[in-house]
């Protein structure tokens, strides 16, 4: 299936459902069918099916609510990093569904993403928003939490070219940080270049899409993955 | 060649003018604009609308765009709105029909889409459906117009005759382009090829100017003030495409939300958010000026100089104090570079000038001191443009007191004169005395040496020349 039907799928099914955003398995599942990579993982239903799934993949995991009425998951207790083994497993699952089912009246519970946890590397936010004048605009900058305070990011309108994406990397003011400092790993640069022609070429093919954050997109000597992944449609 | 590139080659190439709204007030623009035609020294047939008067400037009146009895190629309304869209519609769509001549029109009264108001908008809209459908393109409303240096073409009210060159005015401020072009009038530091007052812009656009003056062979450099516009699209594929050509410099409010506002409300096009802007400017190699002084004279630099290729910058001073300052603002820049002196040239300074002069301490800096001669500007100047680790040069100089002007800046011309045309490196001049030393600037500058007031403006200048070196080889991948 191509990348578009499977956005349109799941684009259906919110408008279904009043929903302006993807649930975080489908937005993973959409970007990983636009080649922008992300930490091996999937989606489960049920306890038994997330133990599956960390079995396969690998301790430790990351365990995340998908639920239609939570957007901002860590507000509310719906993330849980660096489960390592089968009983820290099934006890984080009860604990994140009665933790976000007591923080969000109405959740509707559809299950939880796990994915394997990710090792050392540079938090990186990368972006995509649709401006009036411009279409599909993409953003790098380095993550973290002070983002918001320092925008320390950079813009270029799509279609970005590798030159485009080059310098846009370049340009942002904490750029020595993906040059291997302190003890972080030299970033691939070459990784990030392609995840953010890879966004542009994402929200290009599907205009219904208002913005993208793959917030933090981490990165070392070895590539890049997004380990959030939020898609807001229209 | 496009339709769009004919039509506008009709449309500055006009050879016959009617002014409807003529005037034999002196105050008002339907004056200004055939004193300016006089002016400028506009050749072609001048027809004045003017039921009530015989004659203005010697160019006899006629009582209506009927009562012309031959073509006319551009048609420049001064009356109101709805007397405006009268006359096309009841004159001068049956002239066309008759004659198939009219190609433009330019409308610089107001009372359409800057009004803000519903009515206003579809009285620009009709206004452009009329012309559109009789095959007349729209320039305004709400302008000045334009203004050709070789057709001698000229609608404004605000510029009369100019000097021909290489700089091409493209504006949403007909009022601040001209201010650029009376600015520069008084010391010569521009020559002026086209100029474009958009207005409303509700029919000709900055794109459509843009790509046109992108293939025109007389334009050297293009100084484009720019509110807003509304098709991303277009402007990018555009603005590559003539970037690639000549340097564009513009200067865009909207770094700000009241600049935003204000821009909006001026020109009704969307300002945009500002950071996206930036990144279009950097993806289509637009070097955009952050203010007023930066656009002019960035623009009179490159009309002047030739391309640098590269961003090795020397400093040759007569001023210690200048050239400290000079030398900063280049390492502080991340475009540029202190330029690099072979050992050679450094020991036949050192022969060549006083003992006390300072010769590549730092690198790329030279301070001849006051003691230096008329001959000595020659020779300085001729040995650092023949560095290979030299790119470009910035001159420095009060000047001193003992030393005649016109001497020196001869002297100093002829070094810069003296390369190879197609290896030619650039020089811009810095005088700290200013319009003290006015003979020395007027000699460079007729030499084709920019002069500036500060050692920091001379800085941005090059930054700017080395920011369009760069962007040109980026596109070309």
């Amino acid at each position: 299936m191509s990348g578009r039907t499977i956005f349109l799928k799941y684009y259906e099914a919110a408008k279904g459902e009043g929903r302006r955003f993807l649930l975080e398995n489908e937005a993973r599942e959409v970007c990983q069918a636009y080649g922008i990579p992300v930490p091996d993982g999937g989606f489960a239903k049920t306890k038994e099916e997330a133990l599956g799934l960390a079995r396969k993949i690998g301790y430790p995991v990351v365990l995340k609510i998908v639920s239609p009425q939570v957007l901002h998951k860590s507000d509310v207790g719906g993330v849980k990093v660096g489960i390592s083994s089968d009983e820290e497993l099934s006890t984080s699952f009860d604990e994140i569904v009665s933790k976000v089912k007591e923080n969000v009246t109405g959740a509707e519970i559809r299950g939880l993403l796990v994915s394997k946890m990710v090792g050392k590397g540079v938090e990186t936010i990368i972006g995509m928003k649709k401006d009036k004048i411009f279409g599909p605009v993409v953003m790098f900058g380095i993550g973290g939490i002070f983002v918001e305070v320092y925008k320390d990011v950079s813009f270029r309108v799509c279609p970005v070219s590798d030159l485009d994406a080059d310098e846009m990397i370049r340009e942002i003011k904490g750029f020595k940080l993906l040059e291997g400092f302190r003890g972080l790993p030299k970033a691939n640069l070459e990784a990030l270049k392609d995840v953010l022609k890879k966004t542009c070429l994402l929200a290009s093919e599907n205009p219904e899409i208002e913005s993208i954050d793959l917030n933090p997109t981490v990165v070392d000597e070895k590539g890049a993955l997004a380990l959030d992944t939020r898609i807001i449609v229209s | 060649m496009s339709e769009s590139h004919e039509q506008l080659d009709r449309i500055f190439n006009a050879k016959s003018i009617a002014v409807v709204g003529a005037s034999t007030d002196p105050k008002k623009p339907g004056h200004e604009i055939l004193k300016n035609l006089v002016a400028i020294g506009y050749e072609g047939k001048v027809f004045p609308i003017n039921p009530k008067a015989d004659e203005i400037l010697g160019f006899k009146c006629y009582r209506s765009l009927s009562e012309i009895p031959e073509p006319v190629d551009l048609v420049v309304f001064v009356v109101p709105a709805d007397l405006t869209l009268k006359i096309v519609e009841e004159e001068l769509v049956k002239r066309k029909e008759k004659f198939n001549d009219t190609v433009g029109v330019v409308m610089v009264g107001g009372g359409f889409k800057e009004t803000g108001t519903e009515e206003g908008a579809r009285k620009e809209r009709r206004l452009k459906e009329l012309l559109n459908s009789a095959g007349i393109r729209l320039i305004g409303p709400n302008c000045q117009g334009i203004i050709d240096t070789t057709s001698k073409v000229n609608t404004t009210f605000d510029v009369g005759d100019y000097k021909r060159g290489g700089v091409s005015v493209v504006t949403q401020s007909g009022a601040l382009g001209c201010s650029f072009l009376m600015w520069a009038k008084a010391h010569g530091l521009i020559g002026l090829d086209k100029f474009v007052s958009f207005g409303n812009m509700a029919d000709i656009d900055v794109a459509e100017v843009l790509e046109y003056l992108g293939d025109v062979d007389t334009t050297k450099v293009i100084w484009v003030y720019l509110e807003g516009y509304n098709d991303g699209k277009r402007f990018i594929e555009v603005a590559k495409k003539t970037s690639l050509k000549k340097p564009v410099v513009v200067l865009k409010p909207g770094r700000t939300k009241a600049g935003s506002a204000a821009a909006s409300s001026h020109t009704g096009a969307m300002a945009g958010e500002d950071k996206i802007w930036d990144a279009v400017f950097k993806q289509t190699g637009i070097i955009r000026a952050e203010n007023l002084n930066e656009l002019y004279h960035t623009v009179r630099a490159f009309e002047k100089l030739p391309q640098i290729n590269g961003n090795r910058i020397a400093v040759l001073t007569v001023c210690g104090g200048l050239g400290t300052l000079c030398i900063e603002g280049i390492e502080s820049s991340p475009w540029l570079q202190t330029a690099t002196f072979s050992e050679e040239y450094k020991s036949t300074l050192r022969e060549i000038l006083a003992p006390t002069a300072n010769v590549g301490k730092p690198d790329g800096y030279v301070d001849m001191t006051g003691s230096v001669t008329e001959k000595l500007h020659y020779e300085a100047m001729k040995l650092t443009l023949e560095e290979e680790g030299v790119d470009g040069v910035i001159f420095l100089t009060t000047p001193p007191a003992f030393l005649p002007q016109r001497g020196w800046a001869t002297e100093l011309a002829k070094a810069y004169n003296s390369q190879p045309a197609d290896k030619k490196k650039p020089v811009v001049a810095v005088t700290g005395f200013g319009d003290s030393a006015k003979e020395s600037k007027q000699v460079l500058e007729e030499n084709g040496i920019p002069v500036y007031d500060y050692p920091e403006v001379a800085v941005k200048v090059m930054e700017n020349l080395v920011k369009y070196y760069r962007y040109k080889e980026k596109l070309k991948k």
